[in-house]
């Protein structure tokens, strides 16, 4: 399964309203805006919340994850969805600006940065899109700024996405 | 010719040839209470070189008037010996006198990072009077970050109870990562219990960080209630 991670932000604050976790087949990681406290909350919602997410096919889980994300109805949301099941991976998102593929050498881009999967934070009308593929590397991390490069080794990666031993 | 010297006027003579007789009027001046404030601020406008042989050589006056008269004169010492030297060596000199010299340091070198070395040497509780001294002034944040980097935990959770902020402890885990910095953590949020202290270090390392504020959580239970 494809660790989902989210890239440190710039500004004193890189991981205000983070939110990361696992479910069944469900990997995610995003944030939330808000004030400290705010954002901190609203945070640990969403990640109870797509805890819940039962496993299933991984078109029919992004769709359960989307609809418990607009339940939740939390302000300027970034989020990277990866689902896995028998057949592959499925890949969502929004409020991100580049995807890499990590773990398996230097990090490398994964998508083109005119791939629909990127755009604003917040959830629109629509769901977001899902790209499916066979398989996925080991990590895969988004970032909500536009990134040239991401530092190598999958522990300092993860460490910069928030993720401690 | 004393007496001239000890009023600041050296005008008369080369004082690194003299370098005998000046010692010899600091031990009596010592000896005698005589203040020695004129006598080490005219020497060191005078030869700075000559000074600092006097204040800080190998046969420097070990007293503490010697060493505290010679404290106005430091602004010429550091002319020609190098601050961390200078203090480093009149701490040794006169223990008795280390505080005023570790506070006349951090006066004037507030964010130098050798300063946390001569915290520990002079101090029970190594960088409190650094972060004291640099409390509500444009320097706190550096010294801060020098005594965290220096895992000053206790100087740290110290300056975290004066009062209600998060900065003792975001540079805490900053440089010592959560686990090392918890004593501040716990001495934050035990003063403070208002402080969103999980939610700070959450979005200064990341959002995994429920262990920890366990850990937090039961440390504070396990303090006493916050006085007052």
């Amino acid at each position: 399964m494809s660790e989902a991670l989210l890239y440190r932000a710039p500004g004193p604050w890189p991981f205000l309203g983070a939110f990361a976790g696992r479910a069944g087949h469900l990997a995610f990681a995003g944030r939330v805006s808000g004030s400290l406290a705010i954002a901190h909350g609203r945070a640990r919602e969403v990640e109870l919340a797509l805890a819940r997410i039962e496993p299933g096919e991984r078109r029919q889980v992004l769709t359960r994850a989307w609809e418990a994300l607009r339940a939740l109805d939390v302000d300027g949301l970034s989020v990277l969805l990866v689902s896995r099941d028998a057949a592959g991976v499925g890949i969502s998102g929004v409020g991100l600006r580049s995807l890499w593929a990590a773990g398996q050498g230097p990090p490398r881009t994964y998508l083109p940065s005119d791939h629909p999967l990127f755009g604003p934070p917040g959830l629109s009308e629509q769901r977001p899109g899902a790209l499916t593929v066979a398989q996925a590397p080991p990590a895969l991390v988004g970032t909500v700024e536009p990134c040239d490069a991401l530092p190598d080794g999958l522990d300092v990666l993860r460490r910069d996405c928030g993720v401690w031993p | 010719m004393s007496r001239r010297w000890l009023a600041g006027d050296f005008s008369d003579v080369e004082p690194r040839q003299e370098l005998p007789l000046l010692l010899d009027v600091v031990r009596q001046a010592c000896a005698d209470e005589v203040d020695l404030r004129a006598f080490f601020v005219g020497l060191a406008a005078r030869d700075p070189v000559a000074a600092a042989e006097v204040v800080a050589g190998h046969r420097a006056v070990a007293h503490p008037r010697a060493v505290r008269d010679a404290l106005p004169a430091v602004v010429g010492l550091e002319k020609v010996v190098r601050p961390t030297g200078l203090y480093d060596r009149l701490v040794r000199l006169v223990p008795e006198t280390a505080p005023e010299v570790l506070a006349l340091a951090i006066q004037r070198h507030a964010e130098a990072g050798w300063l946390v070395a001569l915290c520990q040497r002079v101090e029970a509780v190594p960088g409190t009077a650094l972060l004291a001294a640099t409390r509500h002034t444009e320097h706190w944040q550096a010294a801060l970050d020098n005594c965290a980097a220096a895992g000053l935990t206790e100087a740290l959770a110290r300056a975290a109870v004066e009062e209600p902020v998060l900065e003792p402890l975001l540079a805490s885990v900053r440089a010592m990562g959560p686990w090392n910095a918890l004593p501040v953590a716990v001495a934050t949020a035990h003063a403070h219990p208002s402080l969103p202290v999980v939610e700070a270090v959450a979005a200064l390392i990341g959002p995994r960080v429920e262990p920890w504020a366990t850990a937090l959580q039961q440390a504070v239970s396990a303090a006493s209630p916050p006085a007052g």
